[in-house]
């Protein structure tokens, strides 16, 4: 390895680093904790070569590299998650120019650390969504029959149709949403993905991830339960836990 | 994170529900290029933020 820097996965509290040996982080070096006051960081270094800023500027447009590189980084996170109760995860490529530049980021940051810790201290995130289920509905005639006013016409109430449906369907999923508000710490919204990013053929109509409190994950199953019962037309998919990337936001960049 | 609750847990979490979380909401804001994946963008990467705070954290100012 040339030159190098400090890649950060995440910061924690009470991490040993003995379950992380012989873990390899981005760019297959060893991955190491840094200590900062009562705080450890889950690092690895890498070569500028792949993660410095010319290099970066390329292989963040290469889909693979960015797969590669996320998978891995999350795969780490996870591992620490695994083993302490409060962990705040970074964003991806996060890399200082030495360990030492690293320890003095984690002091400008350290408040900001300590609160998004006791934020996510004993929560895990849950990433919930909802899927408007394809309808029945009236399929478009083959063959008009009379006017052409009359196809036209039809043609226009079927779209609108359609349309209040889906606005009906939105509207469903905001109440799922709401319902679900009380069994969570801290909820934020993420914006519906693409039918075709998500795989499915129905419409996403809700992507929330909901910060849990560990001991309450029954509490939030049962209630995510009982909106499927309540809102049948809608597909609800949990999944999780994930580690709390989603609210391990610090107050400022 | 609960063991009991991995019930509901998907075998590998998706690569779109993966970078919305690594890219968008971590711990430093990011910044402009488009990752797309079947034609559709997957994500928006604001290179010039994502570079900006790499050069910040790596001490390259300007």
């Amino acid at each position: 390895m040339s030159e190098t820097g400090t890649y950060v996965y995440a910061v924690g509290r009470n991490i040993d680093e003995e379950p992380l040996t012989g873990l390899e982080g981005v760019g297959d070096a060893p991955v190491r904790l840094l200590g900062h006051r009562e705080l450890k960081a889950v690092v690895s270094s890498v070569d500028l070569a792949e993660f410095g800023e010319a290099a970066l500027r390329r292989n963040l447009e290469n889909l693979s590299w960015v797969e590669k590189t996320a998978r891995r980084h999350d795969e780490i996170v996870r591992r620490a998650a695994a083993i302490t109760t409060a962990l705040a995860p970074f964003r991806l490529v996060t890399i200082y120019k030495s360990d030492d530049a690293a320890r003095v980021r984690l002091e400008e940051l350290y408040g900001d650390l300590v609160r998004a810790l006791d934020r996510v201290d004993r929560r895990s995130e849950w990433s919930v969504k909802a899927f408007c289920r394809v309808r029945p509905g009236p399929s478009a005639p083959s063959a008009p029959a009379g006017s052409g006013v009359a196809y036209l016409e039809r043609r226009r109430a079927e779209i609108r149709d359609r349309h209040e449906a889906a606005t009906e369907q939105q509207l469903l999923a905001d109440q799922l949403f709401w319902d679900l508000v009380p069994a969570a710490a801290a909820t934020r919204r993420l914006s519906a993905q693409d039918q075709r990013l998500s795989g499915r053929r129905e419409t996403m109509a809700l992507n929330v991830a909901f910060l849990v409190d560990d001991d309450r994950s029954t509490d939030f199953f049962e209630l995510v339960d009982a909106t499927r019962a309540r809102y049948p037309s809608l597909d609800v998919e949990v999944n999780g836990p994930w580690p709390p990337y989603s609210f391990a936001v610090l107050d400022k960049p | 994170m609960t063991v009991q609750a991995s019930a509901a847990t998907a075998a590998e979490p998706s690569l779109v529900d993966l970078l919305d979380r690594l890219l968008g909401k971590g711990v430093v804001i990011t910044g402009d290029v488009v990752v797309s994946l079947a034609e559709v963008d997957l994500v928006r990467i604001q290179l010039s933020a994502v570079i900006g705070s790499v050069r910040e954290e790596m001490g390259m100012h300007d």
